[in-house]
């Protein structure tokens, strides 16, 4: 307790900077983070499109206008109509099962949450990276009533495999016929990302065809197909939806298979998703790397300038302790603690804050897009460059502490 | 015996030359003593006092304080010494001079292991004990020099010291303020705490028991106790 005070002490007459610095230091990690979570985020949807999809796969966007959609009388129009091209593309021969985004709503814990609804084809395809669990688990039987699914987001943050969660799905049936018990069989890794094919804008990237789930991954098979009737569930399908030419396919089979849907949506092969997205990663490269790491670096010199600053103000005070008892190797420590002190403060909120974001903001407590990573590696990063700062400042205080010693001081206030 | 010093040299480097600041002192002081060292100004009293403080080395020499080599001691132990046996009180006074008299005061015993609870009242009695207990809630900067001195002493007695060691205590003080600094000096003399006062002033060597003169580095003359003459 006493050392502490010593510490505190260091900041007297010096608090207003050394809470200024503070504050800097925070919001520059911040910034850092957030710039290479996203940087980040655009690499990891790459990589991940890269596993997931082949050479052959195709995004197809229909030129129907949302406009008569609406006007159908159907509950899932997209969906529908998805069905209908599937059916005549099963006429060609490079013809491989669609994957689409369906879902429906659903409560859990109070709180909203999506459940997408993977084909078999789907699940073994998009087996996509889990902190805990497996995927192959999906097809396990249960005998409790329970059905299999992948959790996704901060709000399963406090289940474990294994876990049931129940949900309260949206749909036509009573409260009890729409609430469903769910074993967890596996949890997806940060940053969460699942495909969703709703991407309408003029950039094709990976960024927009992953994106965060804050709900369940289901796969559709008789059990799931019995349940969702009973409970009358209001099911969606987005837009856009992804296939591929069959694997051994002749040039002319694949033309054949392009041509279907080039008469009626915009295609985007492979290639070119992947063009656009290692387009965006050089791009977001020169975007967000640069200002943070010049900040950071001002950051470093700006607490190692104020540390130095606060060390040379001080001497004398130091001189005192030393008369007092205070051994040189105790003022190093007490220096050395609170120039720590200053960029865990820092760190540390940043961790905080990085370890909360995905609750914060899938809460809506604060905006956030999903489009970034916070996961153990930003927290490493933050954690070694706070140590590497303090050290810095500690190294070059120290190194100017030790060049005066107490008795120069003393003579040096001598009258 | 409280000191004994035994050809205590110290020398400077200036550049190329060397200067020698103190020459091959030697000398003991009692426990209970009242000691002037007197010279004249560059004489090399302060150098000696540090060393005696335990704030500096020789060159050579050796140094035992109470019955403890001080140069045989690292920078912790050495640290713990100057906390547990000595007080300080120096020209400049010495103080933090925007923190307030009780911290102040208060400073040696965050060097130790002194309850936290018992911090407080050691300090009210040493402000008590030096005249000075109502001005504890003052910053040391809203004190007069003689005000400031005497939180100075209060401060070298928090911990019970077996010696003070005051370097041109009163250099700062006008002449009244001096002699009632020296009365608080030796009425702690008088409770058994041996006191070194550093000082060019004839007539503040005079209030002490014995002097010691010291001359370019060298002691010239030791009064010794006037007690034993
Ligand atoms: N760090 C130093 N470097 C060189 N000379 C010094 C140093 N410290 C003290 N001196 C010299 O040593 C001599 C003795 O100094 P000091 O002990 O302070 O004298 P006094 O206290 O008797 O006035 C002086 O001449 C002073 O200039
Ligand atoms: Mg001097």
């Amino acid at each position: 307790m006493k050392n502490l005070r010593l510490i505190f002490e260091f900041f007297g007459r010096n608090k207003i900077p050394a809470i200024i610095i503070v504050i800097t230091y925070t919001v520059v990690l911040f910034f850092a983070n957030d710039s290479f979570g996203q940087y980040r985020y655009a690499a990891y949807t790459r990589d991940l499109m890269k596993r997931v999809e082949t050479p052959d796969s195709l995004y197809c966007m229909p030129i129907v206008s949302d406009g008569d959609m609406m006007s159908s009388d159907s509950a899932d129009p997209y969906g529908d109509f998805i069905d209908s091209i599937e059916e005549g593309a099963k006429k060609c021969k490079a013809y491989t099962p669609f994957s689409r985004t369906t879902y429906l709503a659903g409560m859990f814990n109070g709180t909203y949450i999506n459940c997408d609804l993977f084909t078999p084809d789907m699940v073994e395809r998009y087996a996509l990276p889990l902190s805990g669990g497996n995927w192959s688990d999906m097809n396990r039987k249960n005998d409790d009533g329970c059905i299999n699914a992948i959790a996704s987001g901060a709000f399963f943050m406090n289940m474990d495999v294994g876990d049931v969660a129940e949900v309260e799905l949206n749909g036509k049936g009573s409260a009890d016929e729409r609430t469903l018990k769910f074993r967890i069989v596996g949890k997806l890794a940060k940053p969460y990302a699942a495909p969703f094919f709703n991407a309408a804008g003029t950039e094709m990237s990976s960024r927009y065809l992953y994106q965060r789930l804050d709900g369940l991954i289901l796969m559709e098979n008789d059990e799931l197909s019995d349940a969702l009737d009973k409970c009358g569930g209001y099911i969606s399908t987005t837009a856009n939806f992804m296939t591929a030419y069959k694997s051994g396919s002749s040039q002319e089979e694949k033309d054949e298979y392009l041509k279907y849907f080039e008469d009626q949506f915009s295609v985007f092969t492979y290639d070119e998703l992947m063009a656009e997205s290692n387009e965006l990663i050089s791009r977001e490269l020169k975007r967000r790397l640069p200002i943070p790491i010049f900040l950071l670096t001002i950051t470093c010199v700006a607490l190692l300038s104020i540390s130095v600053l606060v060390i040379n103000k001080k001497l004398r005070e130091y001189s005192i302790y030393y008369l007092c008892g205070c051994s040189r190797f105790k003022s190093y420590a007490i220096i050395s603690g609170a120039i720590t002190l200053m960029s865990l403060i820092g760190g540390l909120l940043n961790i905080v804050f990085m370890e909360g974001y995905y609750y914060l903001t899938s809460n809506g407590f604060i905006k956030g897009g999903g489009e970034t990573i916070y996961d153990g590696f930003s927290v490493l990063f933050t954690v070694i460059f706070a140590l590497v700062t303090a050290f810095l400042s500690i190294a070059i205080s120290l190194l100017i502490f030790r060049k005066s010693s107490p008795i120069e001081i003393y003579r040096k206030y001598e009258t | 015996m409280l000191i004994e010093a035994e050809g205590l040299t110290k020398t400077y480097k200036i550049g190329r030359d060397k200067f020698v600041a103190l020459d091959n002192a030697t000398f003991n002081i009692d426990e209970g003593e009242f000691v002037a060292i007197q010279g004249t100004s560059g004489a090399g009293k302060s150098t000696l006092l540090h060393i005696l403080g335990c704030l500096d080395t020789a060159d050579s020499g050796s140094y035992h304080l109470g019955g403890v080599d001080v140069f045989k001691l690292n920078d912790r132990e050495t640290a713990r010494l100057r906390n547990e046996k000595i007080g300080f009180v120096l020209q400049d006074f010495s103080l933090i001079n925007h923190k307030k008299v009780d911290f102040n005061v208060m400073l040696p015993l965050y060097f130790n292991k002194t309850p936290r609870r018992e911090m407080r009242e050691r300090v009210e009695n040493v402000l008590d004990a030096v005249g000075i207990g109502s001005q504890v809630g003052k910053r040391a900067n809203q004190l007069s020099g003689g005000q400031r001195q005497r939180v100075a002493i209060a401060r070298a007695l928090v911990n019970d010291p077996s010696v003070i060691f005051a370097d041109e205590p009163t250099g700062a003080l006008d002449s009244k303020t001096s002699k009632e600094v020296m009365k608080l000096f030796r009425r702690l003399n008088e409770k058994g705490i041996a006191i070194v006062i550093v000082t060019h002033d004839n007539a503040i060597a005079d209030c002490c028991d014995r002097k010691i003169v010291i001359e370019d580095g060298k002691i010239v003359l030791d009064s010794g106790r006037k007690t034993e003459k």
